[in-house]
């Protein structure tokens, strides 16, 4: 394409954008133009607007079906983690609990069960897991 | 779902009527960039899906969205026109443009670059517009149809220049009504030269 009618498109897009902005500068100019346009206007955006509500839904669908996945993924690497400091420090649950500096305010360690045990272990090692995830 | 005080940017029901407004307007003229008879473009699509297309793209990721470059309704515009040469590119069809891929995508989020989205959307436009029309021609023939008519040659001379309404009312000393008269008279011409410059029309 010759640079003289490259140069001459160009002035030519920016008064098709100009007459495109025009008709939608204000909510008034738009709707005019829409009914001009033989649109039943008010009924273009009703539909429109509950059209957006149905995207949004969708998205924030996808959105917690996300969060989920990655909880269960958070909860996965955690449980891994637990047994394997177990495992490898040789040491109880008690004493990783202790070790980790888990707070237990108004609980008391020995009355909790092994399952209480290893589940506060659990979410511990979540929240550091997600913890580490965020500041990357 | 229309609720200013949850994220004032977000007013649909302002926004939706202005979206589809812009978007018919930029596609209704398309006899002289695309011609009324091509296989790429809008082929399958209706004009509105376009606009449902940006507002889900922003949905999906508010972040990409960066208010210091201009206004949400700026950033869905874009997104707009994004979308209509993103569907001509897969369009095997499309031999209509010489630089499609070369324009199509410049100016992206990201990637440090801080154009505004009015800026970006000039560039994004281009490949929608065929290049084998002699634009020359159709300045000259509207030229011709404004000849007289000071206020629509001003009008036309500013934005030949990349004025922008604004600019062009005081470099040109107009008043308000002087532009929005003179822009209605420029509107009908550039309308006469869509149909005058149609292609499929010259072919027949």
């Amino acid at each position: 394409m010759k640079p003289e009618n490259k140069d001459a498109k160009l002035s030519l897009l920016r008064l098709k954008l100009e007459l495109a902005n025009d008709v939608s500068k204000d909510i008034e100019s738009a709707k005019n133009y829409l009914k001009e346009e033989g649109l039943n206007v008010e009924k273009t955006i009703a539909d429109g607007l509950q059209r957006i509500k149905q995207i949004q839904m969708r998205v924030n669908a996808s959105k917690t079906s996300k969060e989920m996945d990655d909880i269960e993924k958070s909860k996965q690497e955690a449980i891994e983690w637990v047994d394997r400091l177990l495992a490898e420090k040789n040491i109880s649950m008690s004493e990783l609990l202790e070790k980790e500096e888990v707070v237990m305010s108004f609980r008391n360690l020995e009355h909790l069960s092994e399952d209480d045990k290893r589940s506060l272990l659990i979410k511990h090692f979540m929240l550091k897991i997600n913890e580490g995830k965020n500041k990357k | 779902m229309t609720n200013p005080a949850d994220d004032p940017a977000e007013d649909w029901e302002d926004m939706l009527p202005k979206l589809i407004a812009f978007t018919r307007k930029y596609t209704s003229d398309r006899n002289w960039f695309r011609g009324g008879g091509t296989p790429t473009f809008l082929a399958g699509k209706e004009v509105e899906d376009y606009v449902y297309e940006a507002i889900t793209r922003y949905l999906e990721d508010k972040s990409k969205y960066k208010k210091t470059k201009g206004t949400l309704m700026a950033f869905l515009k874009l997104n707009v026109i994004r979308s209509m040469v993103a569907n001509d590119l897969r369009k095997s069809e499309n031999k209509l443009t010489d630089d499609v891929f070369g324009l199509s995508f410049r100016g992206d989020e990201g990637d440090g670059n801080e154009l505004s989205y009015e800026e970006v959307i000039l560039p994004c436009t281009e490949p929608l517009f065929v290049d084998d029309v002699d634009y020359h021609n159709v300045k000259d023939y509207i030229n011709e149809q404004i000849k007289g008519d000071t206020a629509a040659e001003n009008i036309f001379l500013g934005y030949e220049y990349s004025l922008k309404r604004r600019e062009i009312i005081e470099e040109f000393e107009m008043s308000d009504s002087d532009y929005d008269n003179g822009f209605r008279r420029l509107k009908t011409a550039i309308s006469n030269a869509s149909y005058f410059f149609n292609p499929n029309k010259s072919k027949v």
